[in-house]
């Protein structure tokens, strides 16, 4: 497996490299972040940084440490080494003060839902302390942009999992953060629903917001994203604007190539209708 | 197909235990404790013969009322179990072109490769051990046991997948969890209630009116599903032939019906895939909401309010929250009924304990009720699983989520009041009520506080969100244990004091020592609650590890 390091990590610093004239620093930096499952390392050494109002797709084989990444970047998962700052407050040193400005959908988490989508969106708006009216109001938009007003007095745990992608979506979006952190936001979602999302989103990248998702299908992160990073074994392949990053080719070809596809086809002779 | 199957279930069972050591270690100690209960029937069986010799009849009769049992137990087992082990789970199979007759005999067939299907394959096949010494006997008694072992496999069976087809919804799996519950705790009792009904048969010593009862029980028994292979041998024993003719032809039919019924069941699980059908369960309005207009709340307690609505939706829904129901009424009640006999001349003769034990023995079940039910919070990190993260991600704060979970148990605080009135109503006792309850709610109050810092401190795994609150794994009870022990213990001591001065008050100076003992476990209530919470504060990721941990390793 050959690995060319094209489009190399950016370098260690407080500023990353510029992307938006006028703006310096950047909404996520993270520096040499690194940790340890037992024996295997899941991140190692990863530096990166995240602009401001940036829409970041980050990609990777299964496995190479997306998950991983960005719940050290949430407050959810304590590194082994490595820093991550956002908005310039170090994520380590004061968890509870940065989480009011991150909202996030962890991927493969459950959610407590024996309550409804309604009373699980309150929920949530209460824990962050937020008023009760403000969570009302946004909570009731909220259900009906996403289409899930008619089963918003359904327990979530009778929710299929397009409409559970969705409520934990709400959920993150509800408290209004600078930061959006999405893990595999667009997993089992119709494309109905995937299209008012994404407008969603773009609508809150343009209103200065700053997102950042994991995908596995690079045409989605091609058509949502400006910014893409590349990771894989942990380790950071390729960061910077999608065009950039994609060097020319299509997003897909140029991944493959990044992270070492099998290219080479047996020929299964014998698949074909009998 | 047969040989296919079992290999299947083979592999699965190694590939399970190759998992962890711990594993193989408690599959160890569990197939050691079945071989030697085993080993014990098989010894009776064995003492029997030469004792009974020509004794026939009540061996029969044993045999097929134990034989009954047994089966009746396998019957009852999915229910109780429901969902415990999917490795052959039917609808697994749907994708295969298979009908149910093919899959039937191996499905039926592979219960020979778990512990307690091997195990009740050789008490079978023992049932024929009285009769060593006649070799025509015991070649029927071990066709019988055969016959019998394939009965009660495909009877489980059966019942398990037509359990698991009717229970497609997530509320009837609930209710039927919480039914298993009910009758695991029954069964734990019945020991107790037959060593009653004994008690009472044989006052006058009159054996042989007992073993009429049985011999009795065996006729009916010996014509129904449960008992007819199980009469064989004893039948071939006493040379009653007809008698063996007509149990062996019912054998077969309720053998062949029961193949019938399993196909039945097997081809429509096989038509329904393993997706479940969506209730449309509604909730009313936000209970969530509500909690938020409560009179105490300020912006500080907002999360607190959220998080005691939210439990108290737990408590009243959750199956593995209401498990502990049964447990609360059902504990205090037994010690009542024990304090009626264990004292009483009358049912225990000259076993009798002193008249005064009763009366102690329903203040120490009242105690141990309040404690056990202070303890059940201990599971609650755990039990909500890794949705747990909304809280670390929302930034709660330590002691607001401990708060929070305490507030929503205190309703149990009324209710062992209640049940305290009524204990020392029915003891005589309600000279002494405000020391007695001073004592239950001290117990129960200090265990919260307790439960709060143990259960920020060890997350110890518990029955999945949606599981049956009954499925137990191996490797569970090291922290568990550990948990329970410790906090058990440091409530117990802490609560002491009030325990000891509740002896030694009396008169008025009982009711200053409910209100001390209030205070005392208020304060000790809101001591754990602050100490948990720093607890919490300080492991919020690693406490998330772990539940993200026991989720993948259970949930696989």
């Amino acid at each position: 497996m050959s690995q060319e390091s094209v489009a190399a990590p950016p370098a260690a610093g407080p500023v990353g490299p510029a992307m938006t004239p006028g703006i310096v620093q950047p909404m996520v930096m993270i520096r040499g972040l690194t940790k340890f499952f037992g024996q295997m390392c899941a991140v190692n050494q990863l530096n990166l940084d995240i602009p401001r109002g940036s829409f970041y797709g980050f990609v990777g084989p299964n496995g190479a440490g997306k998950t991983t990444t960005l719940s050290m970047v949430t407050g959810m998962l304590k590194p082994d080494a490595g820093q991550v700052w956002v908005t310039g407050i170090d994520v380590w040193a004061d968890p509870i003060k940065i989480k009011s400005k991150i909202g996030t959908l962890p991927d493969r988490l459950r959610l407590f839902d024996r309550l409804s989508g309604q009373e699980l969106l309150t929920y949530t708006g209460l824990l962050r302390g937020m008023d009760k009216k403000v969570v009302a109001q946004r909570s009731k938009e909220l259900l009906s942009a996403l289409g899930l007003a008619d089963d918003a007095k359904k327990a979530v745990a009778d929710y299929s999992a397009g409409m559970t992608k969705k409520i934990g979506l709400a959920c993150a979006v509800l408290h209004a953060p600078d930061l959006l952190v999405l893990d595999e936001p667009f997993e089992a979602i119709d494309p109905v629903s995937a299209r008012s999302i994404a407008d969603i989103l773009h609508g809150f990248v343009v209103d200065g917001g700053t997102v950042v998702l994991s995908s596995h299908v690079m045409d989605t992160v091609q058509r949502l994203c400006d910014h893409v990073a590349v990771i894989a074994h942990g380790q950071l392949m390729a960061a910077g604007t999608v065009a950039d990053v994609a060097a020319g080719q299509d997003l897909e070809s140029r991944f493959i190539e990044l992270v070492g596809g099998n290219t080479a086809h047996e020929e299964l002779t014998w698949l074909r209708p009998s | 197909m047969v040989a296919t199957l079992l290999s299947l279930k083979f592999h699965l069972t190694i590939a399970d235990l190759r998992r962890s050591p711990a594993r193989t270690v408690f599959w160890i100690i569990g197939l050691v404790y079945a071989v030697a209960m085993m080993a014990l029937v098989i010894w009776g069986l064995t003492a029997l013969s030469w004792h009974v010799d020509g004794h026939f009849l009540e061996v029969g009769a044993i045999t097929v009322t134990v034989g009954s049992l047994i089966t009746l137990c396998w019957v009852l087992l999915p229910l109780v179990f429901f969902g415990a082990d999917q490795t052959l789970d039917p609808s697994r199979f749907s994708l295969f072109p298979l009908t149910g007759r093919q899959l039937a005999p191996g499905l039926a067939l592979a219960g020979l490769l778990g512990i307690p299907g091997a195990i009740t394959a050789v008490v079978a096949l023992a049932s024929a051990l009285p009769w060593l010494h006649r070799p025509l006997v015991l070649v029927i008694g071990v066709i019988g046991g055969a016959l019998a072992w394939l009965t009660t496999q495909l009877w489980c069976r059966t019942a398990s997948s037509a359990l698991a087809a009717s229970l497609s919804s997530r509320k009837s799996r609930d209710m039927a969890g919480l039914i298993g519950v009910v009758l695991v705790i029954l069964l734990s009792f019945s020991s107790f209630a037959i060593q009653m009904i004994i008690r009472s048969f044989t006052n006058g010593g009159d054996w042989q009116q007992a073993l009429s009862v049985l011999d009795n029980l065996a006729r009916v028994l010996s014509w129904t599903p449960l008992g007819a292979p199980w009469a064989l041998v004893g039948d071939a024993g006493r040379g009653q032939w007809l008698w063996l003719a007509g149990h062996a032809l019912v054998s077969l039919i309720y053998l062949a019906l029961g193949f019938f019924l399993f196909a039945k069941v097997l081809d429509k699980a096989l038509a329904t895939p393993a997706a479940e059908a969506a209730s449309s369960q509604i909730a009313k309005g936000d209970a969530i909401a509500k909690a938020a207009n409560w009179f105490w709340v300020r912006p500080a307690t907002v999360p607190v309010a959220a998080i005691v609505a939210r439990c108290l939706r737990y408590w009243r829904r959750d199956p593995r929250y209401l498990t502990n129901v049964p447990m609360l009424i059902l504990m205090p009640a037994l010690f009542v009924v024990m304090s009626k006999t264990v004292g009483n001349p009358e049912f225990m003769g000259a076993d009798a304990g002193p008249a005064w034990i009763g009366s102690w023995l329903v203040a120490f079940g009242l105690g141990l009720t309040g404690l056990m039910a202070g303890y059940s919070l201990s599971a609650d990190t755990a039990s909500d699983s890794t949705a747990w993260w909304l809280h670390l991600a929302a930034g709660v704060r330590g002691w607001q989520d401990r708060l929070g979970r305490a507030i929503a148990a205190l309703w149990m605080a009324p209710y062992l009041a209640v049940i305290t009135v009524v204990a020392a109503v029915v003891l005589g006792w309600v000279g002494r009520l405000p020391a007695l309850i001073a004592c239950v709610e001290v117990l129960f109050l200090v265990a919260l506080g307790v439960s709060s810092i143990f259960s920020a401190l060890i997350i110890y795994p518990v029955p999945l969100p949606g599981e049956s609150p009954l499925r137990t794994r191996t490797g569970m009870m090291g922290a568990q244990m550990l948990s329970q022990f410790g906090s058990m213990l440091i409530a117990g001591v802490a609560a002491l004091p009030i325990c000891i001065w509740a002896i030694f008050s009396h008169g008025l100076i009982d009711w200053l020592l409910l209100l001390v003992g209030l205070i005392w476990g208020i304060g000790l209530l809101v001591a754990g609650v602050a100490i948990g919470g720093r607890v919490m504060d300080g492991r919020g990721p690693a406490i998330l590890a772990t539940l993200v941990k026991n989720d993948n390793r259970l949930r696989a």
